[in-house]
């Protein structure tokens, strides 16, 4: 009986080993080197758009007779775009109205034969060149300067009646500008 | 006496047997260990916002990223079906050449072991990952969002993302 037990112990014994050598070689193992590998994050920040702009101004009409301001015109309406240089954008149109309004009154003035155009070149007059003809009842691309500008002029026939009401008549041109490249 | 051989011949047995025990014996068992696959990372893919307009949040979302961005990506390769735990240095700002900073942040990662995003799962990070089974590989896709205000000046950011592996399990 005691040889027996000292089989069983011995056996015991080395597997107790065997499952130690084990455990030491999965741990060896898992304290392995750790590796590591960059990469990189990048953006690049184009710069937000600007539209200013300078009111279209008739003057003084007379009822009965039409009054057209060229895009050409000092008096024209113009918006000054700022963006990313030589960046494509949409220019859409969100009101053109088709009649001005007497604030006082609310009588109203036709207003039509919207024309407009586009160029990067000059802020003082379209005359400097428009190379855009502009899509009032639609997107018209145009592209922005290699300075990141952009100028809209913008002209239209006022049609007062012959019954017209003596007054100040007003409404408001909104234009929308998008990026449609980045 | 057939009967009575047999029991003498299972006492010699039994008898020799105990005799071994009782002289020197050895025995021998092996100290093996096996070497395994050293893990290898690789960075794949940066991580391209494309343009930012300044005023806006820009996410490159992993499988569904904007038109001209694409999420980062690391390889992995190591022992076959073994845990693996990955650690990031996420920037918190990228650098422009000037200096100035540009928000990062929302970062999520996706892994999967194929070299395909469209089959990756999304996972948290500091979770172990299992590496393939049948040959060892993982591949990691990473995504963020920056954040530019309208204030933001115009030109190229960057910054470095770590990414460090370790066996965990084999």
């Amino acid at each position: 009986m005691f040889r027996r037990s000292s089989v069983i112990r011995y056996a015991v014994a080395t597997a107790a080993a065997l499952t130690l050598s084990t455990m030491v070689a999965a741990r060896a193992s898992a304290q392995g080197p750790a590796v590591s590998q960059p990469i990189q994050a990048r953006a690049d920040v184009a710069a937000a758009l600007t539209v200013s702009g300078t009111d279209l101004s008739f003057g003084t009409v007379f009822q009965g007779i039409n009054k057209t301001v060229a895009p050409s015109d000092l008096t024209a309406g113009r918006f000054a775009v700022t963006g990313a240089a030589s960046s494509g954008v949409n220019v859409t149109w969100t009101s053109v109205p088709t009649v001005l309004t007497n604030s006082v009154s609310g009588t109203t003035m036709p207003i039509g034969s919207w024309t407009g155009c586009a160029n990067g070149v000059s802020d003082g007059s379209a005359a400097g060149g428009c190379t855009t003809s502009i899509n009032f009842a639609g997107t018209t691309a145009a592209t922005l300067s290699a300075s990141g500008e952009l100028y809209i002029f913008v002209g239209a026939t006022v049609q007062p009646a012959a019954t017209q009401a003596a007054g100040t008549y007003a409404a408001p041109v909104t234009v929308q500008i998008a990026y449609n490249g980045l | 006496m057939r009967i009575a051989s047999a029991l003498c011949a299972g006492l010699l047995v039994l008898w020799t047997g105990a005799r071994s025990l009782e002289g020197q014996t050895t025995n021998t068992v092996n100290a093996s260990a096996v070497l395994g696959v050293q893990l290898r990372v690789r960075g794949l893919s940066d991580l391209d916002f494309g343009t930012v307009v300044a005023g806006t949040n820009k996410t490159v979302n992993i499988q569904a990223p904007p038109a001209d961005a694409t999420p980062g990506q690391f390889s992995i390769d190591g022992e076959k079906n073994a845990t693996v735990l990955l650690a990031f240095n996420f920037p918190a700002v990228l650098l422009s050449a000037s200096g100035k900073t540009l928000a990062i942040g929302s970062w999520t990662g996706c892994q999967s072991t194929s070299n395909s995003v469209a089959s990756c799962t999304p996972f948290v990070f500091g979770t172990p990952l299992n590496l393939r089974p049948n040959n060892g590989k993982l591949w990691v896709w990473l995504g963020a969002t920056v954040s530019a205000p309208i204030t933001q000046a115009a030109g190229s950011y960057s910054g470095t993302v770590q990414m460090t592996v370790l066996y965990t399990g084999l």
